[in-house]
């Protein structure tokens, strides 16, 4: 988590001040919004989960008594929320669709050098990422984007600890097999 | 490819890449890879694709979303209060419909005067007060 939230924060904004829950969501945004994005792979589905985790979170405030139960509740409450908009997508044609269009909005507005080299860089990530099933593009983005432990990864999903080992070895083993292909490694 | 090739590659994707494994699996990862250059090779290949994964900035979510978010936390206050309003309603209405049917409900036992053109039928004197109760003086007097 970028910025750190504080149990006084939270029992601000527990009581109704709405400073206090601004400031919980500049902290905590960042990652809800990276994580969802990383896993729908669309920024329009990444920014309605972003609004539904933070509404969710406003709701459920006097549930959370600690930090940590905070952090798992909202990384919980994000990928869920990701994972049920892949699977309403109803058809892969559907998503490349709109995959294509998101490309093309971004290609047109001709981007200086830096602006390229990390729209590419985004787009390769992104290449890969399709390549996966979203219960595997979770727990990767979880290990190699947020960093966290394949013990918090298992609570967040609420999955044995060897389903994540076994996730991640066969996303890495999908994403090895891409990147060989392309020439990427 | 040697099985201990085999184990290692399996190690190396399944915990040694993000430091979950224990220190006997860690040693026996490192001395195998310092003596098999195609191990060491596939090692750094998996290094690569981290970079990869994590070679993309973060992105901030649009200003747009806190507004949404605030808009929906106002909506959802508002018909909570909406809600709470049209619960005390529903109770005062609740409880004044508990006063009032109970006495509705009595039976009726204020004098009746009968009307002159049933009084002088029945031969009784004109003006003058009868009790009665509904459903039953009444239909003896009227038969």
């Amino acid at each position: 988590m970028e910025n750190t939230i504080t149990e006084d924060m939270i029992a601000r904004a527990r009581d109704g001040d709405m400073d206090a829950f601004e400031r919980i969501y500049r902290a905590a945004s960042g990652f809800v919004y990276n994580v969802a994005l990383r896993i729908t792979r669309h920024s329009s589905d990444a920014e309605d989960v972003t609004q539904e985790v933070f509404v969710k979170m406003h709701r459920n405030l006097k549930e959370f008594r600690l930090q940590s139960s905070c952090k798992t509740w909202l990384y919980r409450i994000t990928v869920n929320s990701a994972l049920s908009r892949c699977r309403r997508l109803t058809t892969e044609q559907g998503a490349m669709a709109r995959y294509r269009n998101e490309v093309e909005v971004e290609n047109s507005a001709s981007p200086d050098a830096g602006e390229k080299q990390i729209g590419d860089r985004r787009r390769i990530l992104d290449a890969m990422l399709s390549e996966l099933e979203p219960d595997q593009r979770a727990c990767l983005v979880m290990r190699e984007m947020e960093g966290l432990a394949y013990a918090e990864i298992a609570e967040i999903l609420r999955v044995p600890l060897n389903t994540v080992r076994s996730r991640l070895h066969r996303a890495r083993k999908t994403l090895m097999a891409y990147a060989r292909k392309e020439a990427l490694v | 490819m040697k099985r201990t090739c085999d184990r290692t590659l399996t190690l190396i994707n399944n915990g040694y890449l993000d430091g979950e494994l224990g220190p006997a699996e860690t040693a026996e990862v490192e001395t195998h890879l310092r003596d098999c250059p195609a191990c060491r090779e596939t090692a750094r290949q998996f290094s690569a694709l981290e970079l990869i994964l994590r070679s993309v900035p973060r992105e901030s979510p649009p200003e747009n979303v806190w507004h949404g978010v605030k808009a929906a936390i106002a909506g959802h206050s508002r018909r909570l209060r909406a809600g709470k309003f049209v619960f005390a309603l529903a109770a005062a209405a609740a409880v004044a419909l508990m006063v009032i049917i109970p006495g509705l409900l009595e039976p009726q036992s204020a004098p009746l005067a009968l009307p002159p053109s049933l009084a002088s039928l029945s031969g009784l004197d004109e003006g003058r007060d009868l009790n009665v109760n509904f459903g039953s003086t009444i239909e003896q007097l009227l038969m």
